[in-house]
């Protein structure tokens, strides 16, 4: 009698439950910007412009106008767009994925391709 | 041998964990100053309320503190409907036949499923009264 591989399906391909499918698609889905900006240099550019202001309009909406803000906002940009940049990055996009609603679209779309064992 | 191949990571992760917990006691102190004034405003009670605050939870608790506010952020950014979209697409409800609340309709297939289901019954149904009235 031929055992059946748990690992594969009738087709031969990798055979992989739902919830650990909606993870990988996640963490690929957040990877796919520091990816993209170390491979484009215009993106890169953008998404560094983006997070300088996104930084700032945040410390000021914190602070209100002042040299206060301008400072914290200088010693956040240092470390979130120069040193950590990645880090910055998938901070910026992984919120905006999901205040956007966007992982939702993930999740129920994985819920369409793979098959669910109830 | 081993550990000296590995120090610069360990460099790498502690220098990468010490930045980033020094980012976040900024944000939380920005979170701090901001709820403390737009409650009692920049005069000397507000400071002084946010020193003491500032002080028990960057300085004292912030271990805790600091976990609570990553949690809600992440609440306010809409995590919880990541949760819930989590609850609907993977099993863990009753199984089919068992007694109890029936699982909410979760895709389209489901629902032309249960439409199909609910069509035979009407059929079966109607067969077992006589066909039409």
């Amino acid at each position: 009698m031929k055992q059946q591989n748990r690992l594969l399906n009738d087709k031969g391909f990798f055979q992989i439950t739902l919830v650990p499918f909606v993870l990988i698609a996640m963490i690929a889905l957040l990877f796919l910007l520091p990816l993209s900006m170390t491979i484009f240099e215009p993106i890169d550019l953008i998404v560094r412009i983006i997070l300088v202001f996104t930084i700032f309009t945040t410390v000021r909406g914190y602070l209100g106008p002042g040299v206060i803000s301008i400072i914290v906002s200088g010693i956040l940009i240092y470390f979130l767009v120069f040193k950590w940049w990645w880090v910055g990055a998938l901070g910026w996009w992984g919120l905006t994925l999901l205040s956007l609603g966007f992982i939702g679209i993930i999740v129920w779309g994985s819920s369409k391709i793979i098959p669910q064992q109830h | 041998m081993l550990l000296l191949q590995l120090t610069p990571f360990i460099l790498f992760f502690g220098e990468l964990t010490g930045d980033l917990t020094f980012v976040l006691k900024i944000f939380v102190l920005m979170a701090i100053y901001s709820y403390v004034m737009n409650h009692i405003g920049k005069g000397p009670l507000g400071i002084f309320i946010f020193g003491l605050i500032a002080w028990l939870i960057i300085f004292d608790y912030f271990a805790i503190f600091g976990t609570i506010y990553i949690l809600y952020i992440l609440l306010a950014f809409g995590l919880t409907s990541v949760i819930i979209d989590f609850m609907f697409i993977t099993p863990g409800a009753k199984p089919p036949g068992a007694d109890g609340m029936g699982d909410p309709v979760s895709n389209g297939k489901d629902y032309a499923e249960r439409q199909a289901d609910l069509n035979r019954r009407h059929g079966m149904l109607q067969g077992m009264m006589g066909g039409r009235r």
